[in-house]
């Protein structure tokens, strides 16, 4: 494919791809391949350092936190959780998203007014806080940081859709397609939904991002997956107050974090280059 | 022009109505208030009678609009852990925020805005290089880790600047760079493909062959038609800002709007939570509602409409 070839052509897109695709590997293998389970505790060997300081061990290549557990299997493990939520929430959005956007821009009235003043509501405001205060009213839960998070991500991945949808069904193939008689589900499903395929890919890659980065940022304030599940948020939260004496136990999620990020980030840029040549390219 | 301004009020107004209704589903969820504000010695029939003046055996639109006239009025309920009305908490806890959100921006446009508009216009330098690698870590950096990791490095090692809390001069710097991080990727990107797009503009490619400086050409035509976007942009990232100061500000310990959301948070003290989204709500439909008037008069396309 011309823009699959395209993205290749791109390194810092290519190195994007590399460390999502080591992420998505780590979060797979985890189960087996983590030097140890994440809810071992080994109080004897607590708060060790990384393996190349001395008083660190090989078993424990990224040290110890301070209840004995190996650092790298919790960020094992806790890729697992991020990339799930992250990947399943921005699914949810995509997919709410897109229909209303589909919807809005197709009919038009009602609806499109609706559910644009909607999305403009949320847009103006910090989203980080309104995801607070649902989780904090409440029971806390899987399932409901799945919906507070795709809550979050619906808005960008609908007005992607309506603006292009605009555009699009103003086109010829469109016309024809209506001439000879096909359905409006048809239309919308067969002839417009693949052209929107490309930025709905994009759009996605970068709420994918942006929702690991408000998974960790809940997980920080307590407000996101419970222990003993590790999430890099949490790790963060309780390696703080060791940061001075056991400096690994918050460099290295929060560096876990920022590759993650990294990596979608330069791959959404390199999609966005790659399928669509005509945006005027930097 | 009037018009124009109409219509953002309107939707304004919208968001502002959306939000409350948020905040009551949210109030309602919260728990009982009978349980919450009335002594536990209070019998059965004192509960009945309290929910009933707090309108909750109404259907909900009508709580609504209860509600609605209550915020209006300012009255949010009694904070549960701090003695005094919600707002009142709510409302001390606002100018920090704003003093550190103003100093961050301030950074950032100092920092981000010279360095945007250098990458635009010599493509391919270091500045380009700078620019572009700041505006992708910029965004993929969690500010909470990096407030952290700067106080780790700044503070406990080298001693140079305090660990947390709000004071003097010192104790703004560290928070307003990691909050400044963020907003600074976010300039630099918007100026420079702003900067780019009006550099390809046939009325620059005019402007030089007119014979006129460099200088003048780039402070008369390039900035002043790249400015309009970036104002834009920033201002309607504002919401996302204050996202960033809440976690800024959790980490320094910043007596701020963030350090109250969390207190509340730990402390269950829903009526404050509820009053801090009402309150941040109404924030940014007023900044929002500033920079699309301030647009629309700056923007002749617009202003004579």
């Amino acid at each position: 494919m011309k823009s699959l070839r395209r993205l290749l052509e791109d390194r810092t897109a290519v190195g994007g791809l590399i460390v999502v695709v080591i992420f998505v590997l780590a979060a797979v293998v985890a189960v087996v391949a983590a030097p140890a389970p994440y809810d071992q505790q080994n109080l004897p060997e607590r708060i060790l350092p990384p393996a190349w300081i001395d008083r660190g061990s090989v078993e424990h290549p990224l040290g110890t936190d301070q209840l004995g557990r190996d650092l790298l299997s919790r960020i094992m493990y806790g890729a697992r959780i991020s990339l799930l939520v992250a990947s399943i929430s921005a699914g949810v959005a995509c997919i709410v998203g897109t229909v209303l956007g589909l919807w809005s821009g197709y009919f038009g009235g009602l609806v499109d007014a609706v559910v644009m003043r909607l999305a403009d509501a949320q847009l103006s405001f910090p989203y980080l806080l309104l995801a607070v205060a649902i989780m904090s009213i409440g029971e806390r839960g899987l399932l409901k940081l799945i919906i507070v998070l795709s809550l979050g991500g619906w808005v960008t991945y609908a007005r992607t859709v309506r603006a292009s949808v605009l555009v699009l069904k103003q086109m010829e193939f469109v016309e024809a397609a209506r001439t000879l008689g096909a359905t409006t589900t048809r239309i919308l499903f067969l002839h417009i939904l693949p052209n929107l395929a490309g930025s709905i890919i994009v759009v996605g890659t970068f709420q994918f991002a942006q929702m690991i980065l408000t998974e960790s940022s809940l997980g920080f304030l307590g407000l996101g997956v419970q222990p003993p599940t590790p999430s890099w948020g949490g790790m963060l939260s309780q390696g703080r107050s060791y940061f001075s004496t056991a400096w690994w136990l918050v460099i290295f999620p929060g560096v876990t974090i920022m590759l993650a990020v990294l990596g979608t980030n330069l791959l959404g840029d390199g999609l966005r280059d790659a399928l669509d040549p005509r945006l005027k390219t930097h | 022009m009037l018009s124009h301004i109409f219509t953002r009020l309107v939707q304004g107004l919208v968001t502002l109505l959306v939000v409350i209704l948020v905040a009551l589903a949210l109030v309602r969820l919260s728990g009982d208030p009978a349980m919450f504000f009335l002594p536990s010695e209070a019998t059965d029939e004192q509960r009945a009678e309290y929910r009933h003046k707090l309108h909750l055996d109404e259907p909900f639109p009508i709580q609504y609009i209860y509600y609605m006239a209550n915020v209006a009025k300012g009255d949010f309920g009694m904070s549960l852990t701090h003695y005094e009305p919600s707002l009142t908490v709510v409302l001390r806890h606002v100018p920090p925020t704003l003093e550190l959100t103003g100093v961050a921006i301030l950074i950032a446009l100092v920092i981000g805005f010279p360095i945007g508009v250098l990458a635009a216009i010599k493509m391919h330098s270091i500045f380009d290089y700078v620019c572009r690698i700041i505006v992708v870590l910029g965004q993929s950096i969690a500010t909470f880790w990096l407030g952290m990791t700067l106080i780790m490095f700044f503070a406990v090692r080298l001693h140079w600047l305090p660990v947390s809390g709000r004071g003097s001069l010192s104790n703004i710097v560290l928070p307003s760079v990691t909050l400044a991080a963020w907003v600074a990727a976010l300039i630099m990107r918007i100026t420079r493909s702003s900067v780019l797009d009006v550099i390809t503009q046939d009325y620059v490619r005019t402007a030089r062959a007119k014979g006129l400086a460099g200088h003048v050409v780039l402070l008369r035509h390039i900035l002043t038609n790249a400015m309009l976007p970036i104002v834009t942009v920033v201002a309607l990232q504002f919401g996302a800002l204050l996202g960033g100061a809440l976690m800024t500000e959790i980490v320094f310990a910043w007596p701020g709007i963030g350090t109250l959301v969390l207190s509340s948070v730990e402390t269950r003290d829903f009526p404050v939570i509820v009053a801090t989204i009402v309150v941040v709500a109404v924030g940014v439909t007023i900044v929002n509602l500033f920079v699309d008037t301030l647009y629309g008069w700056i923007d002749p396309r617009v202003r004579l409409q």
